[in-house]
């Protein structure tokens, strides 16, 4: 029966019909075939997935990102990036890795943060003299702090399908993220260094940049007041979203002195695209999950990997592995979705924590997003910075280098994640 | 086909992508609005009254995620925001990749038909089956979703009825913001 799924899936997929379709599709021709399981499981599996409360988190995390960068707060956000790292060599360069530090805090998608950080940044870089496929290279690997940071999208979908705390999985993807973007801003620094890129603007006074980190101060905040929120118990994750938005609303119309109407309604909007994108593959998901489960292949894949390779590290190594594989051609919510409820039962026989396995398959799958060939982040960057493909890879190897070693920090080392 | 009745075929699929659009629009922004009041006073209430909350606090919410899901879905489908690998696609000329898109638009098409039909009949089913605070049937939920269905039938048709038309130009790019990688 799991035969026929992935094989269905396979043929839908290579169709380019959508994720979340290709997921629905296959799950019915699968029952079909099977001829003994009604239709009607499709259904029953689609609708509870919306009455999850925690789910509701999703649209109103991605309404306050909108809110809060849509508007000036982000122009000041990237002002205080790009003048704190002025004083750097390769400051420019290192700007897109703080920018994606703080807008990860306030954004939960790499793909979103590689957009509107390469739009305005690259260009910049590119007039400071740096080539472009090394500035397109940089925004594309950097773009996947964002989702390390909290908020995140992946880490809510992660806890999903393992029942393991967003408020745990929030704070432990802090540390993963500032040292993947400390790594990345020594390497911007080390190449700036190697190849003597000097900066063509000339660093901010301490007042100036003190200045703009406290007009930053409300952004800055957020990852903050939602970890404190979540920590202290002073609301569920889904209400810490709801006063996420409120609190992008108060700063928009009090401090910022920006919010419309229609600014609000095209937000709104996108949440609501963006929720209808990513539900879809969750309903998806759970069906091809439940058949996958009828057909015990998760307790069976525990079982065959505990009989093949009995050394947890080699099990860690071969998950490691295959979610780089799976990661390239695909996207990371389903990646995680079909591969969650596989990955963390097979954790547990391995003594595996699932918040490490959590942000392992988010670190890995992040990295998906930028391996060649296929890469969301990668052709956004390489497309803003006008260069090719081929020209952008060969300055990706060192930045792939870096988040690699995180990876195998993060994979390896549990106290960084569990704490 | 004449360039007439191209003409008309194209105003007309225009014209349903319009009217689902308004409609979608108008029920994320109504429901997206209706649950951010409604979750913003269960927090206050928590804190202020004794009880300790709205009873319905995660009752109501949760009848109403559905249809906040389905119009979104039905949207993203006319902005071209579900993600898909294209890798067949981009290897294809120009005739092959209209044909590969009007055959995945087709089986898309006849799935949601047959889902659609399972999902109404559910519905009908589920009416018993009621929340325990407001009484609310669940038989709204599963209504939404096969409003949603027809929906998503209705976009994919005229995506279809485009690309046959104009060819596989016509898909929609979805924007970064659309996007939840």
């Amino acid at each position: 029966m799991s035969l026929v799924l992935v094989a269905a899936f396979t043929v839908l997929m290579l169709l380019a019909i959508p994720v979340g379709h290709a997921l629905i599709v296959a799950a019915g021709v699968t029952l079909a075939w099977q001829g003994q399981l009604p239709l009607t499981i499709i259904a029953q599996q689609m609708y509870q997935q919306t009455q999850s409360f925690p789910m509701l988190a999703l649209p109103f995390f991605m309404l306050a990102g909108s809110l809060m960068l849509g508007g000036k707060l982000g122009s000041e956000l990237l002002a205080f990036a790009s003048k704190a790292m002025q004083r750097w060599r390769g400051g420019p360069l290192s700007t897109t890795v703080v920018a994606s530090v703080v807008f990860g805090g306030v954004s939960g998608s790499a793909v979103a943060n590689a957009s509107a950080l390469g739009s305005v940044l690259i260009p910049w870089q590119k007039r400071q003299g740096y080539p472009a496929p090394l500035c397109a290279a940089n925004n594309a690997t950097s773009a996947i702090i964002d989702i390390l940071i909290p908020p995140s999208i992946p880490l809510i979908l992660y806890s999903l399908v393992s029942n393991v705390s967003i408020a745990d999985l929030f704070t432990a993807g802090i540390l993963p993220g500032l040292m993947m973007a400390g790594g990345f801003v020594l390497l911007c620094n080390y190449i700036a260094r190697k190849r003597g890129y000097v900066s063509a603007e000339a660093p901010v006074g301490k007042r100036e940049l003190a200045r703009l980190a406290w007009r930053s101060m409300p952004a800055l905040l957020m990852p903050v007041i939602i970890l404190l929120g979540l920590r202290l118990g002073i609301a569920t994750p889904t209400e810490i979203a709801v006063l996420a938005v409120l609190y992008a609303l108060v700063l928009s119309l009090m401090l910022y002195r920006d919010m419309s109407w229609a600014r609000f309604r095209a937000s709104m909007v996108e949440a609501g695209v963006a929720t209808g994108v990513v539900m879809l593959v969750i309903m998806g998901s759970a069906i091809v999950g439940w058949i996958l489960t009828f057909d015990q292949v998760p307790q069976r894949f525990a079982e065959w990997v505990g009989a093949t390779i009995s050394n947890p590290f080699l099990v860690i190594l071969a998950m490691n592995v295959l979610l780089l594989l799976v990661g390239m051609p695909i996207d990371l919510p389903p990646a995680i979705l079909l591969l969650g409820p596989i990955f963390v039962p097979l954790a547990a026989t391995i003594g595996l924590d699932p918040v490490q396995l959590g942000i392992i398959m988010v670190l890995n799958l992040g990295i998906g997003l930028y391996t060649p060939p296929i890469g969301t982040t990668l052709f956004i960057s390489t497309s803003i910075a006008r260069t090719t493909l081929g020209e952008t890879t060969k300055e990706l190897w060192s930045f792939f280098g870096v988040a690699m070693l995180v990876l195998l920090l993060m994979s390896y080392v549990p106290a960084l994640t569990i704490y | 086909m004449s360039e007439s009745a191209r003409t008309t075929l194209l105003a007309l699929s225009e014209r349903v992508d319009w009217l689902v659009a308004r409609f979608c629009e108008g029920v994320v922004l109504l429901i997206g609005c209706a649950l951010l009041a409604l979750l913003t006073s269960n927090v206050v209430a928590r804190y202020a009254l004794d009880s300790g909350g709205f009873r319905f606090a995660q009752e109501l919410p949760e009848r109403l995620f559905p249809v906040f899901i389905m119009a979104g879905v039905a949207l993203a489908v006319q902005k071209g925001g579900h993600m898909a690998v294209e890798t067949v696609l981009a290897m294809l000329g120009r005739n092959g990749a209209r044909l590969l898109l009007l055959v995945g638009h087709a089986i898309v098409i006849v799935s949601y038909v047959v889902l659609g039909v399972e999902i109404f009949g559910l519905a009908e089913i589920m009416a018993i089956d009621r929340s325990p605070v407001l009484g609310l049937p669940s038989s709204y939920g599963y209504y939404a979703l096969g409003i949603g269905t027809v929906l998503i039938i209705l976009t994919t048709l005229t995506l279809a009825i485009r690309v046959a038309l104009i060819g596989p130009e016509a898909m929609p790019i979805p924007g970064p913001e659309e996007q939840i990688s």
